[in-house]
């Protein structure tokens, strides 16, 4: 799936250049994105096709439970933040099977791609876990960009509204829905039925809503305005609301 | 999603023509098939007692009959939006397509779907729209959540609700004319079941895409409140039905609500949760809905297995992990737990290589063209994983033999069995005195006249301690309602006091933590605890009741044992011993789940605590809060306990009242018989009378023999069924 959604970046969706050309030569930092959502709505998934590899490990139920921060390094490592602050080197088997208990992971790569941004995957939320959600409360709040995975097959409901509606308005500014597995629909209308619902009920808390392949091309965005908001975006979704929302 | 494409599927074969194809192995037994012949034989043990019984029994039997021809099994799927509920029951049913379904939640009314063989209702669908006075309701914001947050801050209307009542209001407008408000309150019936009267009043609609050009279609969903559709012909073997609801943790909050208000009386409940995202936090919060419901009413079915990446691997560790999870959060329960794919299922009604074409070339023709979703199934076609339909049916047939249906059919075979010894008794005892009357008239005059004034004595005893019994009776029902009317009020008290303990304590800490400075931004009052420890107490003084009434039966019962085997020596019945059907059965733990302001999101606390006030106000306006909402749970609660226990005591005394009808209705007819032996005496008859009166005696006593017979033989056969049925329970309860 991970080609896929590479291979259709540049020619079909924008005419935007590869991703690290686009960047601005004089950014400072990378844009820090944030990948939240539920579990199984394809954060891990989207990461590493944002990535361009399959760095993250996508497990179907096991997971690490903790926050992957995924940034440039000289050279490839696996780093475990201990609770205690304290950094080791570790494996992914360790990390998965519990045997290092710590509060977050890096992965340093030496990816061109890296040098534009840096990405958080955060553990799938839904299942309740209330330090969960405040910790992916305040790393959302970090974050020049968030995304906020949905899946086709189950998508937006009112759990992923209550904890989105959670965050500060300026957070969920800097928010973008992606529609995931559209892939998965059997029928070719139903991606556009879909985002027309996500549309008129989550349009109006989200800078933009997108299918993956829109990705690259907003992160471009995002790192050349630096601040993460794209007021001119913000005016197309506003336009795009069925009447009924608009003024409401 | 493409679920729900039947034609495709079925190359054109349409609704309208009620060919049920079996969804299951055709080896196999329809649902519900070993109650369905315990039914069939009542039924037809009714109908040869008709007559046969004293008037007395009349109303009894009326209500049986009635109980038996029209109590179906209620099921109703549950679950969260898009979780294949719909397509569930399309496929349990045989029928894919049916219930329309789509990739966007489509669902918006309740539906229920009755299955009966052979009885064909005038209307096939039946569609009731809002009251004026409900929309007015709904469209006003109204409902449980509204009113949840106006307690919370009074004046603040959560925008999203707002808004999307707004968009309610405005498409019902914009689909069915500015007038459409002169629909309200009216029911739409038709002769017939078709998709596209279905996809008019039970399918969402899409918003804003209709443009009303299109066709001449309206969509009434928006002010539907409930479908009712009738099959004459079931794929079932017990009369069931089937309940469709919208799915919960949907955004639009209006549907949500109508569900959850939907969920009050059916006897099983499948729970669908999708095998992407399988049990979530939102499905736990259903489950503990449910979990007042009793341990032998859920099944869970992992639904969209077919989705899995990889579905022969992950299935059976999703399923693991479901089970682990259900038995950490609800560690009394045995749930079973079926994984599958309803629309596997539906598939199933294919030939497989068909199934594996269709799913390929779905797949080819996509334009985002991914590998597919399950390459096993493409790769074999046919699918070697099971859809899990099968294990479905067998759970539910095995659920509905423990259900409160099965309990019912218990109760009605054991009322019967009775009153039809009770009435056995009173024939014989009818039977020695015709026949002694007969020797003694063989015999001589004066020896008869002897025998009519000993038979008179003993009569008049018999009638003066049948009444005492009845009287009896009347005392221990008095004595039954002092105990329940005196535990229900401690029961209230102490439930009242936990909560108010809960309020008081929960005020403090909020102030505490106000003065102290202490960031209130994410703060939250969680009343689960307070929840758990009302469930405790709550089940603790309920089986505290439960034994005060089970004392007074077993300090009565003995008693009325000795005055019954007195009176009808011959007598075997079991209605003085407890009745075996658990006290606790049918106790519900629901209320219990209401939605409270607790529960509300955090934003909307967020702006209870911005108010300006000071920390006492603060503490005092959750005590209030609080009490608020737990205290009419409390009353509820109790309620429903003094109903649970009031149904027990009228049950035992529907019981023992027929057993003392039946004695005094076999009194008037042995009196009778005296009146009639006594006339010759009276009056001397003619030689010819007399051979017609020893004529009409030899029939009379004939009649009465044969009346014995019957009984015994209806004494056996519900014998038997009462057997069965137990059986049926005891071979659930190993499982």
């Amino acid at each position: 799936m991970t080609q896929v959604l590479l291979q259709q970046l540049p020619d079909e969706r924008t005419n935007a250049k590869p991703l690290v050309h686009s960047l601005p030569a004089t950014s400072r930092r990378p844009v820090r994105v944030v990948i939240a959502g539920e579990c199984n709505s394809g954060k891990t998934w989207l990461a590493n096709g944002l990535l361009g590899s399959q760095v993250l490990p996508t497990s179907f139920v096991t997971r690490t439970g903790l926050p992957t921060v995924v940034e440039f390094g000289a050279s490839s490592r696996l780093v475990l933040e201990r609770h205690d602050g304290s950094r080791v080197a570790t494996t992914w088997e360790d990390a998965e099977s519990g045997v290092s208990r710590g509060r977050r992971l890096y992965c340093r790569l030496p990816s061109a791609r890296l040098k534009g941004f840096r990405l958080v995957d955060t553990p799938g939320l839904g299942d309740g876990d209330e330090g969960k959600l405040r910790r992916t409360r305040s790393l959302c709040r970090t974050a020049d960009l968030v995304i906020w995975c949905t899946s086709a097959l189950q998508a937006w409901k009112a759990s992923e509204l209550g904890f989105w509606l959670s965050l500060p308005p300026a957070v969920r500014d800097k928010g973008v829905l992606v529609l995931t597995f559209a892939d998965m629909l059997r029928q070719d209308q139903d991606a556009t039925r879909v985002l027309a619902r996500l549309q008129s009920e989550a349009g109006l808390h989200f800078q933009k809503i997108v299918v993956p392949a829109q990705l690259p091309e907003l992160l471009a965005l995002a790192g050349s305005e630096r601040t993460g908001r794209f007021p001119q975006e913000r005016a197309a979704v506003a336009s795009s609301l069925s009447p009924a929302y608009v003024g409401a | 999603m493409g679920f729900e494409a039947p034609s495709q599927l079925h190359g054109g074969d349409r609704v309208q023509s009620f060919n049920f194809r079996p969804a299951r192995q055709p080896c196999e037994e329809p649902i519900g098939a070993p109650l369905e012949r315990a039914r069939v034989r009542l039924a037809a043990l009714l109908s040869d007692l008709d007559g046969m019984l004293g008037e007395h029994a009349t109303p009894l039997l009326q209500e049986a009959r009635r109980q038996i021809e029209e109590r179906a099994c209620r099921i109703a799927v549950i679950g969260q939006i898009k979780a294949g509920k719909t397509t569930f029951i399309n496929t349990l049913i045989g029928q894919p397509g049916l219930l329309p379904t789509d990739i966007n939640p489509w669902t918006a009314v309740v539906s229920a779907l009755h299955f009966r063989d052979g009885r064909k209702a005038e209307h096939s669908a039946v569609f009731q729209l809002f009251s004026v006075d409900e929309w007015k309701q709904i469209a006003k914001g109204g409902g449980r959540l509204r009113e949840l947050t106006e307690r919370l801050v009074p004046g603040f209307q959560p925008d999203l609700l707002r808004a999307q009542l707004e968009v309610m209001r405005s498409r019902s407008e914009r689909r069915l004319g500015a007038k459409f408000e002169q629909l309200l309150g009216k029911a739409h019936r038709f002769k017939e079941i078709t998709p596209e009267l279905l996809a008019d009043y039970i399918s969402a609609g899409d918003p804003g895409l209709e443009s009303g050009s299109e066709s001449d279609r309206r969509n009434y969903s928006d002010i539907t409140r409930s479908a009712d559709l009738y099959f004459h012909e079931s794929p079932f073997a017990f009369p069931i039905t089937l309940i469709d609801t919208p799915g919960t943790n949907d955004p639009f909050l209006v549907r949500d609500e109508i569900t959850r208000r939907s969920l009050e009386n059916p006897d099983i409940y499948i729970f669908v949760v999708s095998a992407l995202q399988p049990l979530s936090a939102a499905d736990i919060a259903m489950m503990r809905l449910l979990n007042g419901l009793h341990k032998d009413r859920i099944v869970v079915f992992i639904n969209r297995v077919d989705q899995l990446a990889n579905p022969m691997l992950d299935a059976t560790v999703v399923r693991r992990a479901v089970k682990k999870r259900l038995r950490l959060e609800f560690p009394t329960l045995h749930i079973p737990v079926i994984i599958g794919s309803a629309w596997l299922g539906g598939l199933g009604n294919q030939t497989p290589s068909a199934v594996g074409d269709e799913t390929a070339s779905t797949f080819a023709a996509h334009p985002m063209g991914v590998e597919p979703a399950f390459p096993a199934l493409a790769a074999r076609g046919a699918p070697a994983l099971s859809n899990g339909m099968a294990e479905v049916s067998e759970a539910i047939t095995h659920m509905m033999c423990n259900s409160t249906i099965a309990v019912l059919l218990q109760q009605i075979a054991g009322c019967l069995l009775e009153l039809v010894r009770s009435d056995q008794a009173g024939v014989s005892a009818q039977l020695r005195q015709m026949q002694t009357l007969f020797e003694a008239e063989r015999t001589e005059a004066s020896a008869l006249q002897k025998k009519i004034e000993e038979e008179e004595k003993s009569l008049a005893a018999f009638e003066q301690r049948a009444h005492a019994l009845q009287a009896s009776f009347t005392e221990m029902q008095t004595h039954f309602n002092r105990t329940i009317e005196s535990g229900q009020s401690t029961m209230r008290s102490e439930l009242r006091a936990i909560v108010r303990d809960f309020a008081q304590s929960s005020a403090d800490r909020l102030a505490v933590a106000i003065e102290n400075g202490v960031s209130t931004k994410s703060w939250r009052c969680n009343v689960m605890p307070l929840r758990n420890d009302l469930e405790t107490a709550y089940l603790a003084a309920f089986e505290e009741l439960a034994n005060d009434v089970l004392r007074v039966e077993q300090f009565l019962y003995p008693h009325l044992q000795v005055i019954v085997s007195n009176l009808l020596p011959g007598y075997r019945g079991t209605v003085l011993e407890a009745p075996i059907a658990p006290l606790a059965g049918s106790l519900s733990l629901a209320p219990l789940s209401d939605k409270v302001t607790m529960d509300l999101e955090t934003h909307w606390w967020t702006h209870w605590i911005k108010a300006r006030r000071s920390a006492e106000d603060h503490g005092n306006q959750l005590r209030l809060l609080i009490e608020n909402d737990f205290l009419p749970i409390v009353d509820q609660l109790v309620g429903d306990a003094v109903d649970c226990l009031c149904e027990r005591v009228e049950y035992t005394m529907q019981r023992a009242n027929a057993i003392t009808s039946g004695l005094l209705s076999g009194v008037e007819q042995r009196r009778e018989n005296l009146a009639v032996e006594a006339a010759p005496l009276k009056g001397a008859g003619d030689a010819q009378s007399a051979v017609r009166r020893e004529h009409e005696q030899v029939a009379r006593i004939q009649k009465c023999m044969e009346r014995q017979a019957t009984l015994i033989a209806s004494c056996e056969e519900l014998g038997n069924i009462l057997t069965g049925l137990n059986s049926l329970q005891v071979e659930n309860g190993r499982r």
